[in-house]
């Protein structure tokens, strides 16, 4: 578990362009889980992930790996690393080696483990992405943009991260691309204690994939909690520039509207965030009677 | 209809001698002057090699784009070597990264680098910068830091320096990626803007249908065809198309056409949040008071 206690992070201290980019943020990062970071730009959320693994040293206050402070000396930093693995935005253009497969087991050699293990874990983190063993003996310049994402999220999956962090892992790829991606990832929690926290612009995306969710503002936690919980939160996010998932959106206008018409509705369906509940909410007020459209329709 | 881009026969394949796979094969199509005009397709249908074609950034392997360019007062080819500089003041491109395309470091004198470089009079430049710069609402910022902008500012900045070449078309090159909700907006309405007050014919290629639903029409690239064309209620109501080829269409659509297939009295088609909404409130009323 990731703690942050009372944690500030300034920028350019001392000079005229002083800025605190994080303010006295306390949260906790729960083992298991999907966390979602929404925020606009400049809310501090890309502050926040480096702070996690040490890349930033807070001014003030702490962060806590299970218990231990991170940045107590050079040495726990350094191993923290390792523990907390954060995929960058756009992180292919961080790939650098000749093959996919070198590029894979970059981390894992620089943990100083043993060829069959490192061989274990690229094989492992490629299958993981699902990066075809073809693949991994290419250079990964030959790639598509889809296939270089993958191979690089799979050189930070390879060093079996405690906690996986990922900046906008989706921006810029096609709806097909972003579901399968994103399905991929958060399953890396499934079985284990390992967490995921997933830093993004889309609203869609964050209420699908976390179990919790983290929105930010000006430096500050706007409001944390469960998906429908922070997207009751109407006014205030848009207010600091979010928005709702276009769902929450349609199922806020409809209980609005059905109310001056004097037509009942379930203020909980308000919260819907997802086609599915909001289709089967509706579905069974119409009284429709197959719910065979069920599937996708994509 | 007046067109200001023209494609006859277009093809392209990134291999030199242009045997191998070709990314854009035998594309016809016209766009229409002033009129606001999406792209969509999965991650290497072709999309963006179609629009850095259509600006000169790319040469066709065969085939031609025609552009029918006022300021230059003739029909420009862009595998033309002698028309290349009239196609690139004329089609303009705004691309993805809000990082890679700022050149100075101070939000005026990147505004100013094209017109400067199209030897315009310093005069001139002053007017067009300061209008440029009005039209993105970054006026007030002209003597910022470009670098310590947020991306959605940048990317204003990036589409003021387009404006500053008076282009009589500008192409968005999945220019909303990277952006929050908020610069996503302020971008769209910019576009929107340009079109509607401006005159610019706009082309948008996007990942995200709920801004494609906003354009005039939709084309739907495949394998480096165009496989739909439409407007957006025309494209958006063969769903079955779109997800064949990784793409959906938006959430609204979606959850309204589901309703529609399992029997319910709605509208077929919705292209937003608030058309959603109405159709969903309709067909609630409906029920309720039968």
């Amino acid at each position: 578990m990731i703690e942050f206690s009372n944690v500030s992070y300034v920028y350019g201290k001392h000079t005229p362009f002083e800025r605190a980019a994080v303010n006295n943020v306390s949260f906790k990062i729960e083992d298991g889980l999907v966390t979602g970071i929404i925020g606009h730009t400049g809310s501090g959320k890309s502050t926040v992930a480096q702070l996690m693994n040490a890349l930033l040293t807070p001014t003030s206050g702490k962060v806590l790996l299970d218990g231990a402070d991170i940045n107590a000396s050079r040495e726990i930093s350094y191993k923290t690393r390792f523990k907390v693995g954060i995929v960058f935005q756009y992180p292919e253009y961080q790939l650098f080696e000749e093959t996919v497969e070198k590029d894979i087991a970059y981390g894992p050699t620089n943990m100083g483990l043993d060829e069959t293990e490192i061989k274990r874990r690229v094989e492992m983190a490629a299958d993981f992405v699902g990066i075809s063993k073809e693949i991994l003996k290419s250079s990964p310049f030959e790639l598509s943009g889809g296939q270089k994402r993958r191979a690089a999220i799979a050189g930070v999956i390879a060093m079996e991260p405690k906690i996986l962090v990922l900046d906008e892992p989706a921006a810029g790829l096609d709806p097909r691309g972003r579901s399968e991606i994103l399905g991929r990832l958060t399953k890396y929690r499934q079985g284990s204690d390992k967490s995921i926290v997933i830093i993004s612009h889309s609203m869609e995306d964050v209420a699908e994939y976390s179990d919790r969710i983290l929105a930010m503002n000006d430096g500050g936690i706007l409001c944390s909690g469960t998906p429908s919980e922070v997207f009751s939160h109407y006014d205030e996010l848009c207010r600091s520039g979010l928005a709702l998932p276009q769902i929450t959106n349609i199922m806020n206008l409809v209980m609005k509207k059905c109310k001056e018409r004097g037509i009942p509705f379930d203020n909980s369906a308000a919260s819907f965030f997802t086609v599915d509940d909001a289709y089967k909410y509706l579905a069974q007020r119409l009284e429709l009677k197959s719910e065979e459209g069920g599937n996708t329709v994509c | 209809m007046e067109y200001i881009i023209k494609s006859e026969a277009l093809s392209f394949s990134y291999d030199e001698d242009g045997n191998g796979k070709k990314t854009v094969e035998n594309l016809d199509f016209q766009i229409e002057r002033g009129s606001f005009t999406a792209i969509i397709g999965h991650n290497g249908s072709g999309k963006s090699t179609i629009a850095k074609l259509m600006c000169g950034v790319l040469e066709p392997s065969s085939g031609e784009i025609y552009i029918d360019s006022k300021s230059a007062g003739r029909i420009l080819r862009v595998s033309c070597d002698e028309d290349i500089f009239d196609v690139r003041k004329t089609v303009g491109m705004v691309f993805q990264n809000p990082d890679n395309q700022l050149v100075a470091t101070v939000v005026e004198e990147d505004v100013a680098f094209a017109p400067e470089n199209l030897g315009v009079p310093s005069a001139e430049i002053r007017k067009k910068v300061d209008s440029a710069l009005k039209a993105v609402g970054l006026y007030e910022y002209r003597t910022h830091d470009t670098h310590k902008l947020s991306g959605g500012q940048k990317q204003r900045v990036a589409i003021a320096g387009i404006l500053a070449m008076s282009p009589e078309c500008v192409i968005f090159d999945e220019s909303t990626a990277m952006l929050d909700p908020r610069g996503r907006d302020d971008v769209m309405k910019i576009i929107k803007e340009m079109r509607d007050s401006l005159g610019i014919t706009v082309i948008l290629i996007t990942h995200y249908m709920n801004e494609a639903a906003l354009a005039d029409r939709i084309m739907v690239v495949n394998d480096g065809k165009i496989i739909l064309d439409g407007s957006p209620r025309n494209v958006f109501e063969k769903n079955e198309v779109l997800s064949e080829c990784g793409l959906e269409v938006p959430q609204s659509t979606e959850l309204v056409r589901k309703l529609y297939d399992s029997g319910a009295e709605i509208t077929k088609t919705v292209l937003d949040t608030e058309e959603a909404a109405q159709a969903i409130v309709d067909a609630l009323e409906k029920k309720y008071k039968k």
